[in-house]
């Protein structure tokens, strides 16, 4: 089946984030799944054998797993004989801007990120199609210890051995089908590591960008947090949209050690052709401390769930996440917690929004083991209705297993109120300012996690999406 | 009914909406004695309602299998208007058969009350499971009031409803879960016509290694339909529990409003408790939510009671003695109450219930 039932994602806005550049003498593999490509990729990359092993075993587990027939959106629109797995720009990875190609580093220019880079990070990585273009970080952070390459790079040098370690432990290719496609194909990513009691004071970046049409992205972060670390990691993606299906199926593992704590904050806007079957995953120690600060904006389908294991006594984990979903996307977004430490903690504040015939489902799991005596986790989801052709749906599921435990959760669903929208017109808005308004206002408390261009980016598209909106 | 054969009903009370399989939440497996009756056909059922047959909570499966052990359907209708005097009983302990299904119209401008008593089978020969399937149309502005209890000390009881409201219709429900080593209670109700409102409030108890499974499942499809549903129960030594309850709200349900909350006590070192409320949204001009606490009794609760003389081991029995009373009164006829007494009876001791009772 060709991946051609897609013709309504062209609808879709895309605004600034929606230009390509062409794929002239980039190396592009043949549509499709094979030993052979997987292969191929690894010989590329120069990987060890226990690397091609795994990636070998997870096509094996890829084939043979079947999709949970009763999942979330439907991604009957996706077909793997019809993606590429691997695209490659056919440049080496620069450490200057300059040295970036022509066209790519105009891509990146327009996205904003040199600037940013400038401005306020640690350091930063690009990613475009299959491999990683541009690396780099200051050199005072460097001094501190941190390390921050790509992830094929860190397999040749001193960490290849605790990279063998971790890779792909928390996200297993038994987990799902799409973790066990990422195991066979992944190409790309970071690897940081944060040496114990260092923390970094500006926050290190990646931005993905998919530019080829038809063509999958499996990149690979892997964060190592020592005990007392301090990190704040940041993740942008985007890509042009096309009339058939891209996908990305990206795989994050995360390592807080002992009193360590780790900032993750995605904005997210794929392209409404993009299928997000993303895995995100953290492990938290003793002490421990995970945030997840996610906005989701863009793809057609999204299947989303940053997962956090509270495994040390009093780690905690805090999701902060919003979700917009408009004309022709559907997306299942949301967080799975599992607390096994005693008094751990967990909070999740998720919000969402949908319009235009947008489906937007918040999914969450809150999971009490046994021994986490005293564990306390809180649960708040809200949900903004834009019109009344879309539709928005909360599965919050709520699993304890230890008596000394406490679990709160609430959820509200509805509609900007009448009355709001008149008493703002009544001020002098229009009636597409006022929703606007009302709608930046909802926002509000999880933008203001991000960081500033972040935020900016994220008041754009919601701005963006929100045109339109009235009459 | 033969009961050497086994079958096993899959995923009853299944969530509309599935989410994760690994969290064994979506619903119920629940392994019952081969049917070998035969359902009476639905075709003709319901002839005197102007809606089609209610649909039950607990799904297909275990629909069909209560039929079957039933054997035979009994329907009742109350005419338009007619304000009945007497509740329709339904006692297990009367009924000759594992299963009894039911099938109500309560006629425009009714009122009616049906009363379900999930007392012990009249005979142990009837195997491991019992249960009923009541389905009940209730009609323009009429009035239905719904008490159920299950207080037996069977191994597996199974609670089926299916309810479909019209135009201004109420409908209030109140459900005890009591006892039962397995007791599995799939509710659904349709508020189909405009204004029609659904008030439930449900309590349960679990001890020892009981099991209770409750699936609610409230369609909200007329305009200005109203649903409000409060759950409320106390688990105790390894008991655990799985509620699953949904609102949906059914496109072109304008002006609805749905809310639903849960209160869970963990009272056992070895209790699981497992809550999934869901809120499905098709429409904008609806207003919707829902909230769940799930813990100990907090410590200002404690710390009163202890001041007025409670040991603190003694709370949670005194919690479960409030559910029973509260059961108690809520009882409408004597079938009931004492189906309830027997059970509070086992769990408190018997000069307990009497002191409970003030007698």
């Amino acid at each position: 089946m060709a991946n051609t039932d897609i013709a309504d994602f062209t609808q879709a806005g895309g605004g600034l984030y929606d230009f390509t550049k062409p794929e002239e003498g980039y190396e592009r593999a043949a549509d499709g799944l094979t030993p052979e490509l997987v292969r191929e990729i690894s010989a590329k990359k120069n990987e060890p054998q226990w690397m091609l092993d795994l990636r070998l075993k997870s096509l094996e587990i890829y084939e043979s797993t079947p999709m949970p027939p009763n999942w979330g959106p439907s991604i009957a629109g996706l077909d793997m004989d019809h993606i590429s797995a691997y695209v490659s720009p056919k440049t080496d990875q620069a450490k200057d801007w300059e040295d970036v190609p022509e066209d790519i580093k105009d891509t990146f220019e327009r996205l904003g990120i040199p600037e940013a880079e400038r401005a306020s990070l640690a350091g930063v990585g690009a990613q475009y199609d299959s491999e990683l273009v541009y690396h780099n970080m200051r050199e005072e952070v460097a001094a501190q210890g941190v390390v921050y390459s790509g992830i094929e790079e860190a397999l040749e040098g001193p960490y290849a051995e605790l990279i063998h370690e971790k890779f792909m432990q928390l996200v297993p290719p038994t987990d799902h089908k799409f973790a066990a496609l990422h195991g066979a194909v992944w190409s790309g990513g970071s690897f940081v590591y944060v040496p114990a009691g260092v923390k970094v004071d500006f926050p290190l970046q990646s931005y993905f960008r998919l530019n080829a049409a038809g063509a999958g992205q499996f990149e690979h972060t892997l964060i190592i947090l020592e005990p007392g670390a301090d990190l704040h990691f940041v993740e942008g993606c985007s890509a042009p949209k096309y009339n058939v299906a891209n996908l990305h199926a990206g795989c994050v593992e995360l390592y807080v050690g002992k009193g360590a704590r780790l900032r993750y904050s995605t904005v997210e806007n794929w392209s409404k052709n993009m299928y997000n079957l993303n895995t995100k995953r953290a492990r938290v120690e003793e002490d421990g401390s995970i945030e997840w600060v996610s906005g989701s904006f863009g793809s057609h389908v999204s299947y989303l769930y940053p997962t956090s294991f509270l495994v040390g006594d009093r780690s905690s984990c805090e999701y902060t996440g919003i979700t917009f979903a408009g004309a022709t996307q559907n997306l299942d977004t949301g967080t799975r917690v599992v607390l096994q430490g005693k008094d751990t903690r967990c909070s999740i504040n998720a919000k969402s929004l949908s319009k235009d015939g947008g489906i937007s489902t918040f999914r969450s799991a809150v999971c009490i083991t046994e021994g986490a005596e005293h564990a306390k986790a809180s649960v708040s989801c809200a949900s903004l209705m834009l019109d009344d052709h879309s539709r928005s749906d909360t599965i919050p599921a709520i699993d304890v297993r230890c008596r000394t435990a406490s679990v709160g959760h609430e959820a509200t669903i509805g509609r900007i109120s009448d009355d709001t929208v008149t008493y703002l017109m009544s001020r002098g808005c229009t009636e597409s300012e006022a929703r606007t308004m009302v709608v930046n206002g909802f926002a509000n408390p999880i933008s203001k996690e991000l960081p500033l261009e972040y935020a900016v980016e994220m008041n754009n598209l919601i701005k963006l999406e929100m045109e339109g909106a009235v009459g | 009914m033969e009961t050497t054969n086994k079958q096993v009903l899959k995923q009853v009370n299944e969530l509309p909406t599935p989410t994760w399989n690994h969290l064994e939440i979506n619903g119920i497996d629940i392994e019952v004695p081969a049917a070998e009756g035969v359902a009476e056909a639905v075709e003709g059922r319901f002839e005197g309602a102007t809606c089609e047959p209610p649909v039950g909570g607990a799904g297909g499966q275990a629909q069909a299998w209560l039929e079957a052990a039933a054997g035979e359907v009994c329907h009742v209708e109350v005419p338009a208007g007619e304000v009945a005097d007497e509740p329709i009983v339904v006692d297990m302990a009367q009924v000759a058969r594992a299963a009894f299904v039911l099938d109500v119209v309560v006629g425009a401008g009714a009122q009616a009350s049906v009363v379900l008593v999930g007392n012990a089978p009249a005979s142990e020969a009837l195997g491991t499971t019992s249960g009923w399937s009541v389905r009940v149309a209730v009609e323009q502005d009429a009035k239905l009031d719904l008490f159920s209890v299950v207080a037996c000390d069977a191994p597996q009881m199974l609670d089926n409803v299916g309810l479909v409201a019209q135009k201004g219709a109420s409908v209030h429900v109140k459900q005890y879960v009591l006892s039962a080593q397995l007791s599995s209670t799939g509710f659904r109700c349709d508020l189909v016509g405009d204004g029609s409102t659904l008030e439930l409030d449900a309590r349960y108890l679990g001890r020892g290694t009981q099991t209770l499974d409750l699936g609610h499942v409230v369609r909200q499809i007329g305009k200005h339909t109203l649903c409000t549903m409060g759950f409320s129960g106390v688990l105790a030594d390894d008991a655990f529990k799985s509620l699953r309850d949904t609102i949906d709200l059914v496109r072109g349900c304008k002006g609805s409003k749905g809310s639903e909350n849960e209160c869970v006590l963990l009272a056992g070192d070895g209790v699981g408790n497992q809550s999934l409320p869901v809120i499905l949204c098709d429409e904008d001009d609806v207003a919707g939510d829902h909230g769940a606490t799930v813990g100990e009794i907090s410590p200002e609760q404690r710390a009163y009671l202890v001041s007025r003389g409670l040991a603190p081991e003694d709370i949670p029995a005194l919690v479960m003695e409030s559910t029973f009373a509260a059961a108690f009164e809520d009882a409408p006829v004597p079938q009931a109450r004492a189906a309830v007494r027997t059970a509070a009876e086992r769990v408190l001791g018997a000069d307990v219930v009497a002191d409970m009772l003030g007698e």
